[in-house]
């Protein structure tokens, strides 16, 4: 890098830009324009047109064909939706529920691993195995696990002497079912997230897992070892190494992969549709438990039709990831120590 | 300052390129001239002076998306063959799979969009009435009414009334959008060894009757008497059996909310409360567990007929018990049973093309074909003679349930052929789903779920 940059500036003041003719400058441009072309025009047609095309679709009625100029009302429409509120609610649990996850449970795997254990590459394998395995073949194995008549799971509970449950059939709050069970009601609002989403959830974090632990061992490996060594003369225990050395050197990978795993959960897809719609159930069943809003648009795109409705919710989910990025950056980026 | 003026030159010209490209999908390929031209010489030497007679379908090309795998697309794709060798008017016919009835809907109205859609093609009613809504359908009065290509008085007497009832489509004046070649029925599968066990020696007529052969089985064997598929067909004919009905004539307003609706739903918690029934946790659970003897009861297509047998065989060629089929028990005068079956609809495209289609169309349910394809299929035979035929009348005696479900036909009632008919289906089955887990009331279930079906009815979506 540091090399090309010398090369660059070298070039630069050999050749300064001004000292050619006007014509040369332009000749140069047009050309590195020219080599920029075809991923422009890759970029245009299949990344940026459809995006300003699906927003053409969400300002009109749009059902199998466009029946007419309808403004914002699409968008009007999704803040009226209780439907649509109700998907929101079911992406927050469902990326409260995977995320933070995932996160904490690949950080200990991968501090595990990096310390030295026999047979790492073989662990490292093993816990990789789930993220390069098909999400559509793994959550068809995982519907069979949580099958609430011949699943393994019901049958180890029945073993430990907890009841069966309905696992992917059951729309109940867990909060609710939890207080149910010490004979308590909790109102509504506080029944949490479905048995069936919190299902789909530990299947999520199974797959991602391997991912996150692979990265983070990369960040572990760019922490300088002797930085471990001073702390040691100075004292320190395993604990305060990892707590003042290996977390703020790791915060750059820790935050790289919480902005991407959000971004990932609010778009997850293939699970859920698989794990609900897949067993011939209801899609983003049952009693839209599992609806996030992913699911929601695709419902309101491919069963209902309402395809300028699909494209405004599918604006306002981006809107949504965007700000929470923008405001990941602005509030943890300014947390984040680089080595 | 030139990076400013190259993007914003960038700028202007994907708007260009947007603004070019944007409106083309939207216009929709011009409606085809029903009637040619008056110039054209009359091809027929009959008098018929109806447009469509004037057509010659002459040598057209169609495409069919179809349905069928396995042994009913070689029925199908022999048939087809039969008909592009015979016809006389040198049509050929091309079958085409266009996946289950999910995927051959999202590819016809990808095709709609594209403004391609096949000539013909298998689908549900309310699928129909989508691909209606976007002007895409072909009105098939004109054709059965053609006096060169339609169907004669006899023809029409021939057909069973409440199969075609089930292609008019309300929300287009009651045109005939679609032809109905598939059709089968929503009935009660019933263990007869257990319930003569039980002492009962024939199926329940009434709900009272279901109920107490139910509280028989939990105390004399303390099992379960029926595994539930939610399902809006089945939720349709318990309101239609308690003369109750889903939804208005017009297909505008939702009705299944009265207290037919309600009746349904409570008895349904009273069979959950008291461990009489269950919900199946995969599909087909319930065919599973009523081969098992777990059950006494299930609810379900009599397209199911075939796949009940083998589960009951398993490996061996006898069945372990008796088993048959009924109408639901229902309180009205006479039995309602819930008729339904996908039909075949034809796309507009030319008028030859079109004609082309539908000759298809009704050579395909002439006697003989439809013969053939209802054995082949486990449909119902859409016309009466083909029903009397001496094949079918053979087919009848080797399968003696599916003989007993023909002769509920006169009991049929179709679902309406609505495009927000989807909407309803879901919202009935989530009530189904909400009073079985006990997260409602039946009454709140209810309400819920005529809410949500009444948006869809509306259809105000964007």
């Amino acid at each position: 890098m540091a090399a090309a940059d010398e090369k660059n500036s070298s070039l630069m003041t050999s050749q300064p830009l001004w000292t050619g003719s006007r014509k040369r400058y332009w000749k140069r441009t047009a050309l590195a324009y020219l080599y920029l072309l075809p991923a422009g025009i890759v970029l245009a047609v299949f990344h940026f047109l459809p995006v300003l095309y699906a927003f053409y679709i969400s300002l009109h009625r749009w059902r199998i064909r466009n029946l007419g100029f309808r403004g914002v009302a699409n968008y009007d429409q999704a803040i009226h939706d209780p439907r649509f509120w109700g998907s929101l609610k079911v992406t927050l649990f469902y990326v409260l529920g995977t995320v933070p996850f995932t996160l904490g449970i690949s950080l200990l795997l991968a501090y595990l691993l990096f310390q030295k254990v026999r047979w790492l590459s073989f662990y490292r394998t093993s816990y990789f195995l789930p993220y390069i395995t098909s999400t559509v073949a793994a959550a068809a194995v995982w519907l069979w696990i949580f099958n609430p008549r011949h699943g393994p799971l019901n049958q180890v509970l029945s073993l430990v002497g907890l009841s069966p449950q309905r696992w992917m059939n059951e729309p109940r709050g867990i909060v609710k079912m939890m207080a149910a069970g010490l004979g308590m009601h909790v109102p509504a609002w506080a029944a949490g997230p479905s048995l069936a989403l919190v299902a789909v959830m530990v299947v999520t974090v199974w797959h991602f897992v391997g991912f996150d632990v692979v990265i983070f061992l990369a960040g572990l490996g760019n922490i300088p070892t002797e930085l471990y060594e001073a702390a040691r003369i100075d004292g320190a225990g395993q604990w305060q190494l990892f707590r003042y050395i290996t977390l703020p050197l790791l915060s750059p990978t820790t935050f790289f992969l919480l902005i991407i795993s959000t971004i990932g959960a609010f778009q997850s897809f293939n699970i859920i549709y698989v794990m609900t719609a897949g067993s011939g159930a209801q899609l983003g069943g049952p009693l839209h438990s599992t609806t996030t809003t992913t699911i929601y648009l695709f419902d309101q795109f491919y069963n209902r039709v309402n395809i300028g409705y699909a494209s405004a919710i599918a604006f306002v989910l981006f809107a949504i990831i965007l700000s929470l990025t923008v405001l990941q950056n602005k509030w943890i980026g300014e947390r984040v120590h680089y080595v | 300052m030139r990076r400013v003026i190259i993007g914003l030159f960038a700028v202007i010209l994907l708007a260009g390129f947007v603004a070019a490209c944007a409106p083309t999908p939207t216009a929709a390929p011009a409606p085809p001239t029903e009637k040619p031209a008056a110039a054209q010489p009359t091809v027929a030497p009959t008098k018929a002076t109806d447009a469509i007679s004037q057509i010659d379908p002459s040598g057209q090309t169609v495409l069919f998306w179809h349905v069928s795998t396995k042994i009913h697309e070689k029925t199908l794709k022999t048939l087809i063959d039969e008909f592009n060798k015979t016809n006389k008017w040198g049509i050929t016919v091309q079958p085409e799979y266009g996946g289950y009835y999910p995927d051959i809907r999202k590819k016809i109205l990808a095709s709609i969009q594209a403004g391609s859609p096949p000539d013909l093609a298998v689908s549900y009613q309310n699928m129909v009435a989508e691909y209606a809504g976007a002007g895409a359908v072909v009105n098939l009065d004109p054709y059965l009414k053609s006096e060169k290509y339609g169907l004669s008085k006899d023809d029409l007497n021939d057909f069973f009334a409440n199969f075609f009832a089930g292609d008019r489509y309300p929300e287009f004046n009651n045109a005939m959008y679609s032809f109905p070649p598939n059709r089968s029925m929503e009935v009660m599968y019933f263990n007869v060894s257990l319930l003569k066990e039980l002492g009962f020696d024939k199926p329940p007529a009434t709900w009272d009757e279901f109920y107490n052969i139910c509280k028989a089985a939990k105390e004399q064997k303390d099992m379960p008497c029926y595994a539930i598929s939610p399902s809006a067909s089945t939720f349709a004919a318990w309101v239609w059996t308690r003369g109750g009905n889903i939804i208005s004539k017009d297909g505008k307003k939702v009705t299944f909310n009265g207290k037919e609706g309600l009746a349904a739903l409570e008895f349904l918690k009273k069979l959950v409360d008291e461990g009489l029934a269950y919900q199946i946790s995969e599909r087909y659970g319930d065919q599973t567990d009523f081969a098992n003897q777990k059950v006494i009861f299930t609810f379900g297509s009599t397209a199911g007929l075939p796949y009940y047998a083998k589960a009951i065989k398993g490996d061996s060629d006898t069945f372990a018990f008796d088993w048959s089929i009924a109408p639901f028990p229902h309180s009205t005068p006479k039995p309602v049973v819930d008729v339904y079956g996908p039909s075949v609809t034809i796309f507009k495209s030319t008028p030859e093309r079109q004609l082309a289609a539908w000759l298809f169309v009704k050579w395909f349910t002439e006697k003989k074909q439809t013969a053939t394809w209802a054995m082949d299929s486990n449909y119902f035979p859409v016309r009466r003679s083909a029903a009397e035929s001496p094949e079918m009348q053979a087919y009848f005696q080797k399968n003696p349930l599916y003989k007993k479900a023909f002769d509920f036909l006169p009991y049929g009632r179709t679902e309406p052929t609505i495009a927000g008919w989807q909407g309803v289906r879901d919202a009935l089955g989530n009530a189904i789903v909400a009073v079985i887990t006990g997260e409602k009331s039946p009454q709140e279930a209810l309400d819920e779920a005529a809410t949500t079906a009444q948006d869809a009815l509306a259809g105000t979506g964007g």
